[in-house]
């Protein structure tokens, strides 16, 4: 029981960034990320710039993308072609920053051994 | 059972847990290898593993939530806030992924169209993933070089010095 309580906790701020993320993308906060074509659109009349148009951009055929339009993880796919860079990469980045992190927290903390050791060898500041 | 016990197994579901998440992330962020289905299917997967990380966390969580403000250390905070960063960012990879599926989607019977601003949203949370990811690992990196210790380097090196005892006695007698 206490675990399903928890369980529909997590799926509650997963509905909230989910609800907020649609929210932004709806309203147009963040244009470039709102949806490319009209079928999320509920029906009506809403007024002001259309952000869900129907037809692709610049008579574009459905599908293609505007010129410049960056490679999409889709797109990588598709290639089809065996990659083991991408996973070396990944691990590449994640081990800089666990030792960046891990090697400036342990020069962080042997300095403020230092520190408190040097404090305590003068002994209470007198007048 | 009592609370050390307890403790004991729920450290090793946790590691072993956090083990397939990693590797299951690793695998599905390069859909280039591994192809579109398994991207997709392995994402999903990994989702419930995720909320069992959560769940297996959640003292944790509840603790640091009621004393976020009034707590004078800094670290667990920094934790914290880049926890609930890599807790939105992989709800906006899975919905984002959910949007553009081709695959998983298509399998429930619904079809979306082709979405040009939610594949560029897509991109742009799974790359902030993988620093996120790294940040994460590292402000746990303590508890992981212990955890690996206890649970699978001293195993493994009981395992080999009970071998090498047998073979010592195999070799006396």
């Amino acid at each position: 029981m206490k675990t399903i309580g928890r369980i529909l906790i997590i799926l509650l701020a997963t509905t909230v960034v989910v609800g907020a993320t649609w929210a932004l993308t709806r309203n147009g906060v963040n244009a470039q990320f709102a949806p490319g074509e009209g079928r999320f659109r509920p029906d009506g009349d809403f007024g002001g710039e259309e952000l869900f148009p129907e037809q692709p951009p610049q008579g574009l055929d459905p599908g293609q993308r505007p010129e410049g339009f960056r490679e999409g993880v889709f797109e990588r796919a598709h290639r089809g072609d065996f990659f083991l860079f991408g996973w070396l990469r990944n691990i590449g980045i994640i081990a800089v920053i666990v030792a960046v992190v891990v090697f400036a927290e342990s020069l962080w903390n042997h300095r403020r051994i230092n520190q408190a050791v040097k404090t305590s060898m003068n002994g209470p500041q007198t007048k | 059972m009592n609370i050390s016990t307890i403790k004991k197994n729920n450290t090793r579901t946790k590691l072993a847990i956090d083990i397939l998440i990693f590797v299951g992330f690793l695998v599905a962020m390069d859909p280039r290898s591994t192809g579109i289905a398994v991207h997709e299917w392995l994402t999903v997967a990994s989702m419930t593993a995720v909320i069992i990380h959560l769940l297996l966390s959640w003292d944790w969580i509840v603790q640091l939530t009621k004393h976020f403000f009034t707590m004078s250390v800094l670290r667990p905070r920094i934790n914290y806030v880049l926890n609930a960063l890599l807790f939105i960012d992989v709800i906006l990879i899975m919905y984002t992924g959910i949007m553009i599926s081709e695959s998983f989607v298509p399998f429930l019977g619904f079809s979306l169209p082709r979405n040009f601003g939610m594949r560029e949203l897509h991109d742009l949370t799974a790359n902030l993933f993988v620093p996120l990811l790294g940040l994460h690992t590292a402000l746990h990196w303590n508890w992981i070089v212990n955890a690996f210790k206890r649970y699978v380097f001293q195993p493994i090196g009981h395992l080999f010095g009970s071998k090498r005892a047998l073979q010592n006695i195999s070799v006396e007698e």
